[in-house]
């Protein structure tokens, strides 16, 4: 536990007894909030999302003793209020602004980003290959089209294929990523 | 409208920063406290990411994507990422399509060739082919070969279609560079015909039928281009790669008035790179 910013082991466990009784669970909740938190301030256009929702727990586990004794509803709408302070204090600090958007050529990093994909491609099920490639196949009205049909062959609702196609993509995402790590490091 | 879609379209709106600030506070209460919706959220951020991919943003929805939903790296690599499978994924129709021709055209196999019927002419193309004699007729059906290519050659360098384009989009400066907003920047792909500018119009501008501009380069050097309506707040003007050398260049927007008057409309600032 980081003792910098005067968060105590004590302190931060008595915010997840406040968040669940089961350890377990506490730790699970902990996690969801952190990454609300961190989701929120990227939707706010901060590029320091991670530093500034770290800095919400702080403040939080530094008053949970006090404050748990009090509050009534989600802890997390708590969170969410010290958040917006949070934010307001960040946006009066001058900060580095993002990086503009990548141009639209096709530089080297595409081209890796693209023959990373085909090996990703490779390493998933034929199942959820053909999915993918199916999902994300049509534009426009035929691709609506296209997943109702889709959904209707595979017996689930547009919504599951939808969440379906967004799992896999996340596990492709994820594997392109390291992918590029390894022949950056290479 | 099923809940699901008035939540999709509030998110579409929370990501693109068009929100207000009421609204903004009850989208992310429940981002904090309902499963379901934050897992919505990360559907949409995904779906939001394809259809700029896709090219299928208004607009407005464009320029809200780039200026807010891209401000932060992280994004960067989701939209890499989205254009990466986008073009996989063409690929492999484009492959696919093609392995089921080739296997079509196998499996049809041979079939007898019905005889050909003669075809009947004119009588009087009969009359007119037949009467004459033969170094005649070849000097007529050359003339015809040559003033057609002629005609096709010119059509396609007037209007030769454009394959890839570049865009960019501009605000309308006020007064000179210093005063008005950044001049934009565009750098343009090897494999780019043309680059092709959303001119955002000034407020409180009145509509027009018609627009002229007017590219001033870095050196001085003026040419005309047509310019498209867009909608009320913007038009487009598409400008071939091989006229934009690397430098400073200015639009000028030009608006013809219903009688005839030209007004200038607003100047934009561009640099390429």
């Amino acid at each position: 536990m980081n003792q910098e910013n005067g968060v105590t082991q004590a302190a931060f466990d008595y915010l997840l007894a406040w968040l669940d009784a089961d350890r377990e669970r506490a730790g699970e909740k902990y996690e969801h909030i952190r990454r609300r938190l961190i989701r929120i301030f990227t939707c706010r256009g901060r590029p320091d999302a991670e530093e500034l929702a770290d800095e919400t727990i702080n403040r939080v586990t530094l008053k949970a003793t006090e404050v748990s004794k009090e509050y009534v509803g989600d802890p997390a709408l708590y969170f969410y209020g010290v958040a917006q302070k949070v934010f307001l204090e960040s946006v009066r600090k001058p900060h580095t602004p993002g990086a503009p958007p990548p141009s639209p050529d096709k530089s080297d990093e595409d081209e890796r980003e693209y023959d990373c994909l085909d090996r990703c491609m490779e390493q998933i099920s034929p199942g959820s290959r053909e999915l993918v490639l199916g999902y994300y196949r049509e534009d426009k009205r035929a691709k609506i089209e296209h997943r109702k049909e889709m959904a209707l062959k595979l017996g689930i609702a547009l919504n599951a294929l939808r969440i379906r196609a967004h799992r896999i993509r996340s596990v492709l995402q994820q594997c392109v990523q390291d992918c590029i790590g390894q022949a950056q490091a290479s | 409208m099923s809940p699901h879609i008035e939540d999709n379209q509030e998110i579409r709106q929370y990501l693109l920063g068009g929100l207000s600030q009421e609204v903004l506070r009850q989208v992310e209460e429940r981002l904090m406290t309902e499963d379901s919706f934050y897992e919505e959220l990360l559907l949409v951020e995904e779906e939001l990411i394809d259809d700029y991919v896709g090219g299928q943003l208004s607009l407005d929805e464009r320029q809200r994507f780039e200026q807010h939903f891209l401000c932060i790296p992280e994004r960067h690599s989701q939209l890499r990422f989205a254009q990466a499978l986008s073009r996989y994924v063409s690929n492999s129709s484009e492959k696919s399509e093609t392995e089921s021709a080739e296997a079509e055209g196998e499996s049809a196999g041979a079939q007898p060739l019905a005889p050909t019927p003669e075809p009947s002419r004119p009588v009087w193309f009969r009359a007119f082919w037949g009467s004459r004699a033969w170094a005649l007729r070849a000097a007529v059906a050359l003339a015809v070969v040559v003033v057609m290519a002629g005609a096709l050659w010119l059509s396609r360098t007037r209007t030769s279609p454009h394959q890839t384009f570049a865009t960019l989009t501009l605000t309308a400066s006020v007064g000179n560079r210093a005063e008005g907003p950044q001049a934009g920047k565009v750098k343009l792909p090897p494999d780019a015909d043309a680059l092709r500018i959303f001119l955002m119009l000034p407020e409180a501008t009145a509509p027009a039928a018609r627009y002229r501009a007017e590219l001033v380069s870095g050196s001085g050097e003026t040419k005309s281009f047509e310019v498209a309506v867009q909608d009320s707040r913007s038009v487009s003007v598409v400008i071939p790669s091989a006229q934009l050398a690397r430098g400073q260049y200015v639009l000028r927007l030009f608006k013809t008035e219903a009688d005839g008057a030209e007004q200038r409309v607003a100047s934009y600032f561009f640099n390429v790179e």
